[in-house]
């Protein structure tokens, strides 16, 4: 009830305080919180004579905002986003400006705006702050620190307003905005504000305008070592096309007669004709590698940190991979059981990291799914790497599953700082720890170990 | 991950234009008197502008700077508040450009510029570098620190139009610096005159708002609040239901050389009109006591001699007070007194310090100095004549001498009423002693004292209410008198014989009774109550040396360890690091042996150009044979002056050396 209570004000509180923000100048904000100050230091007009600056200062700022009253400008807006982004990167693009007024315009402030949603109470209760235990006991209890990091999750970047120092009339202005995302995924951009501020230079006055778009964020990349596990080259029936069921092969062999059974496009036409007996192309069979990749996503308790680390190692190792006649499989279980395959004439990194970047946590345990998923596809595999978000009993099991398959396998576990682990079981199935706060460094040491 | 804000404006403050702060502290200085420290205050934060060296202060130098300023701002505050109580909020506010002016000083002296937010909340500090850029950044408290000022200086409470158009200066001094540059100079200037002129509306609007605010509550409080001291006026509770109570605050302290045998009254003021539950003198006026020739002491009576002494230490909230003394007081002395005023019906006015005050009381042995009897001393409201009258008939006084009368009315409150502080029954107004005499009675101090005066009056005897305390509370711990606000009293006298006399009928179980309802916690306050008196009071005399600032000399250490911070940091120069902007330039090899011979070569053929190296101006000024020596003690130099990892002891050695060998080949 209590916590209902406190988030129904939190909403009031968050949208209060965005409004100050996005509407008074920093010497306006000072002077709105200079109001109150006054005015209880001169709540007894014959104690002090703090009630005359309380006076003044709320003048002031009522005849600032009277003035936002007269503000009626027109313009139009044009962004130009990049076809993707990374988390954590900052990345530019450009917005042109259209000032439809009969005037110039003179110290215009683009605030580009992504879409901010309030989170629900659920998600409030579930969201957790990375700095919570830094925070003083009162934070921590109230919670509303948590909130904001929750709703900042939610938008997933931050965009830094720019000036436009002078736009003639009917002309435009292209100007370069930059924004960091802080999540993969689609961001999605909701409205552009074009603010100026009144003479005092105290309160903005501003125009809202409507402007759409979604902009793909991929996860962060982290420089992996190249795989090195001595995992042999495995047949794999009707070569590459095959084992991707899509596209022509280019390993051409010979000619043979038909044979029930075979598909159509193999037919050699040409030969058909001239022998009047249908003959098909025979591919040569291949021997390749192919890796797996496993993703661990049930996060249960943890914070979304983890599952973002064994996302950006994953996609990590899937960009880093170059060899030519290997194929990597990334496997995850979500809604449903995953497998993407990239490779030669296959699916790129690019589009593996489309999909990394949509990859969503699930809470409730999918291991035993998981264990079915690998034992249909260990036969194909040459090596597996499976990325894990914990080490508890289920995936200990999976753990003892994967090494009775006889193929090279190397468990990564991405743990927080505070978590300690079984030494003695870590050492015996060969499982790499890799902390959330020295990534690249347990990267690193990797394959060195 | 790095955490932002967005959808923000947000554009830190820019720092205050030049003068501004120095016009603010003058602002300050004026209106609170501290007007030196604020233009030596003043012209210190200004100086950076004219000089070029900078402090360069790390992040925890600034955290350090800014506990500092917390830890006097908490000492101040008790200092404060254990002299002014919560009246020193005021006081506080009035000294806030002390407690902050070392972060000033830091800002203005050090080259980053500005304070950062974690140094000023603790809360982000303990996030450290993982708090995001919207709550960890650079701000300037210049701009703060002006407003800080001027409210501040409006403690002063001075020169109220003065300090109204001086405000509007100054702020709108900052908004000029801050004004969006695409609108005219004019219409800014209209805006700003027209915020002001309706400013100025308002502020007399708030005055006005509160003069109709207070009449109309004073007036609500005037009929249904408990007593206050006046000497005009004073209110009972005679007809108020519900249980009377007052707090366990201590309101004065008496110490004696030994305990009393019974309690002492000490009284506050004496009134001789009683109207509907009120009592009231007419037309009350004071004369100021004529202080004792160098001495510190007010004489009463000056053909009396003080017969005994006590020391009181009483809590003031107003410099100009009615203080409870004892009926025949002779003397008031003490360094904290200023002046001394009585008036004719006994009230005793001070003008002192607020906040605890001590003072000397010596008293003779006659009684008090009141003004003789007059007709109202004898007047009786005309709804209780016939009740009073009843009484007196029943009682049979209009046949008995004044002092019998005395006994049997003293007897007759004795045998007849009991005490009560509670009253659960509404009656008819004026009618209120009607009921205590003939229905109910009982009541409380009030009611007896009241009652008893009018009845004596009806005998023939002036009588006046009076009201005080009475000390009867020993704590043998403080070896002290406590009189808390229970003991709140009232009683009256009577004129008999040509002397005024006191009498009390109020029941003596009074005092237990009301001392039934104090709180647990009073043993708790009663020690915060010692520790306050003791840590902010001073001394009677002023022979004794004052040890009421001893809080301040924990100052002294604090100021010591900053002066030392201050002086132990390394200087830097603003200029030489303009391209850096924060680390200072170290020069290693800068005292290499090599650069008086070049100064000489100098000299003597022809300068360096900007930009030419040792080696290429060597060979262009010397012949090849005799540049070549040179070119292995240059390489020598180099590596002496530009390689921080070398052996520069070596080094240096090996550049003598060689330069002894040129000499000496020459």
């Amino acid at each position: 009830m209590l916590r209902r209570l406190l988030f129904a004000n939190f909403k009031l509180v968050y949208r209060f305080s965005q409004w100050l923000r996005q509407r008074f100048t920093a010497t306006g904000i000072l002077i709105l919180l200079i109001i109150p100050i006054a005015g209880v230091f001169g709540f007894d007009t014959r104690s002090t004579l703090s009630f005359q600056i309380f006076s003044i200062t709320l003048v002031l700022i009522i005849t600032a905002m009277s003035f936002s009253l007269f503000f009626r400008s027109k313009f139009s807006i044009n962004r130009k986003l990049p076809d993707y982004g990374s988390v954590g990167t900052p990345l530019t693009y450009s917005c042109v400006v259209y000032n439809k007024n009969k005037t110039a315009k003179r110290c215009l402030l683009v605030i580009d705006e992504l879409k901010t949603r309030f989170p629900s109470l659920n998600e409030f209760t579930k969201a957790k702050d990375p700095l919570d235990k830094k925070r003083n006991r009162i934070d921590r209890i109230i919670g509303y620190p948590r909130l904001v990091n929750a709703i900042q999750e939610l938008r997933g970047g931050s965009i830094k307003p720019v000036t436009i120092d002078y736009i003639a009339e009917h002309s435009e202005h292209e100007t370069t905005i930059e924004l960091t995302p802080l999540r993969r995924g689609y961001l999605q951009f909701d409205k552009t504000r074009v603010a100026q501020a009144e003479p005092l230079g105290l309160f903005q006055s501003q125009k809202i305008i409507e402007n759409k778009d979604n902009l793909l964020i991929l996860p962060k990349l982290y420089k992996t070592p190249k795989l090195n596990l001595h995992g042999k080259r495995t047949y794999h029936h009707g070569g590459v096309s095959n084992a991707s069921i899509v596209g022509d092969s280019q390993e051409f062999i010979s000619l043979r007669d038909y044979n029930p059974g075979d598909p159509l496009r193999s037919i050699h036409w040409r030969s058909f004709a001239k022998l009047n007996k249908p003959i098909v192309k025979e591919y040569q069979d291949e021997y390749f590698t192919r890796y797996g990749l496993l993703l661990d996503t049930y996060l249960q308790d943890k914070t979304d940190l983890i599952f973002e680390d064994a996302v950006s190692i994953a996609a990590s190792f899937m960009t880093a991979q170059k060899e030519q006649d290997a194929l990597l499989d990334l496997m995850f279980v979500g809604n449903n059981t995953y497998r993407f395959t990239s490779g030669r004439g296959l699916a790129g990194a690019e589009n593996i990291l489309e999909i990394l970047a949509c990859v969503e946590p699930v809470y409730e345990s999918n291991i035993a799914q998981v264990k079915v998923m690998i034992k249909e596809v260990s036969h194909e595999c040459s090596v597996l790497i499976c990325i894990l978000l914990a080490l508890d009993e289920s995936r200990l099991a999976l753990i003892r599953t994967l090494t009775t398959l006889h193929i090279p396998v190397k468990f990564l576990v991405v743990t927080e700082a505070s978590e300690i682990m079984d030494t003695e079981v870590l050492r015996k199935h060969d499982v790499h720890l890799i902390g959330h706060d020295s990534l690249q460094q347990d990267l690193d040491t990797l394959w060195k170990s | 991950m790095e955490k932002l804000g967005n959808n923000t404006t947000t554009n830190k403050l820019s720092p205050a234009p030049p003068g501004l702060i120095l016009a603010s502290l003058l602002l300050w200085g004026w209106q609170t008197e501290y007007l030196l420290y604020a233009v030596a205050m003043g012209i210190v934060l200004e100086l950076p502008l004219f000089i070029k060296w900078r402090i360069d202060f790390t992040d925890k130098d600034i955290n350090q700077l800014a506990d500092l300023s917390g830890v006097i701002f908490f000492i101040l505050t008790v200092y404060v508040f254990m002299n002014y109580s919560f009246q020193g909020i005021f006081k506080i506010l009035e000294l806030m450009p002390f407690v902050l002016f070392l972060l000033m000083l830091a800002q203005c002296y050090g080259v980053q510029n500005g304070i950062k937010t974690s140094a000023l909340f603790i809360s982000i500090r303990r996030l450290g570098e993982n708090a995001g850029p919207d709550v960890l950044y650079q701000t300037n408290i210049g701009l703060p620190y002006v407003f800080i000022c001027m409210i501040s200086a409006s403690s002063g409470n001075k020169f109220s139009d003065y300090f109204f158009a001086l405000c509007a200066i100054l702020i709108a001094w900052m908004l000029f610096t801050k004004r969006t540059r695409h609108f005219s100079k004019l219409i800014w200037l209209a805006a700003v005159i027209m915020a002001m002129i309706f400013s100025y509306i308002t502020q007399n609007g708030l005055r006005q708002l509160q003069n109709n605010s207070e009449a109309f509550f004073l007036g609500l409080f005037e009929q249904y609040g408990w007593r206050s001291t006046n000497p005009d006026y004073t209110s009972t509770s005679i007809g108020s239901l519900g249980r009377l109570k007052l707090s366990d605050r201590i309101v004065f302290r008496v110490k004696t050389d030994k305990p009393f045998s019974a309690p002492l009254y000490f009284r506050e003021s004496a009134y001789s009109i009683y109207e509907y539950g009120s009592w009231r003198n007419p037309n009350v006026e004071f004369d100021v006591i004529v202080k004792t020739a160098n001495k510190n002491e007010w004489r009463f009576n000056k053909n009396k001699r003080d017969t005994a002494t006590m020391d009181v230490a009483i809590y003031l909230q107003d410099s100009s007070a009615i203080i409870p003394v004892p009926d025949n007081i002779n003397t008031l002395s003490g360094k904290d007194l200023i002046q001394v005023e009585t008036s004719i019906y006994g009230s005793t006015r001070i003008e002192a310090r607020e906040g605890w005050i001590n003072y000397r009381l010596g008293y003779a042995t006659d009684d008090f100095i009141d003004m003789a009897p007059t007709d109202n001393d004898l007047a009786i409201p005309s709804g209780y004549q016939n009740d009073f009258k009843q009484v007196a008939t029943q009682l049979n006084l209009y046949s008995k001498t004044p002092q019998q009368v005395i006994n049997t009315v003293r007897q007759y409150f004795n045998d007849n009423f009991y005490y009560s502080i509670t009253q659960n029954q509404r009656y008819t107004k004026g009618k209120y002693l009607t009921r205590f005499l003939f229905k109910d009675k009982k009541g409380h101090c009030e009611y007896f004292a009241t009652a008893t005066a009018l009845l004596l009056r009806e005998a023939g005897i002036p009588t006046r209410y009076t009201i005080g305390y009475s000390v009867q509370e020993y704590s043998p711990w403080q070896k002290t008198y406590l009189v808390r606000a229970r003991h709140a009293h009232s009683w009256l006298k009577y004129y008999l014989d040509g002397a005024w006399h006191n009498m009390d009928t109020t029941p003596s179980v009074w005092a237990p009774m009301e001392a039934e309802d104090r709180t647990l916690l009073e043993p708790l306050m009663d020690l915060l109550s010692w520790l306050r008196y003791k840590t902010t009071s001073g001394d009677i005399d002023d022979k004794k040396e004052d040890t009421s600032d001893w809080l301040l000399w924990l100052l002294i250490p604090l100021g010591a360890y900053l002066a030392w911070r201050f002086y132990s940091r390394q200087r830097v120069d603003q200029q030489a690091n303009k391209p850096t902007g924060i680390t200072k330039l170290v020069r290693y090899g800068i005292d290499s042996p090599i650069y008086p011979l070049l100064k000489q070569l100098e000299k003597e053929v022809d300068s360096k150009q900007p930009g030419e190296t040792l080696s290429k101006w060597i060979q262009r000024i010397l012949p090849a044979n005799k540049a070549e020596r040179y070119y292995n003690i240059i390489r020598l130099h180099d590596r002496y002056r530009f390689n921080p990892g070398s052996d520069k002891v070596l080094e240096k050695e090996l550049i003598i050396r060689s330069l002894a060998l040129l000499d000496k080949d020459e």
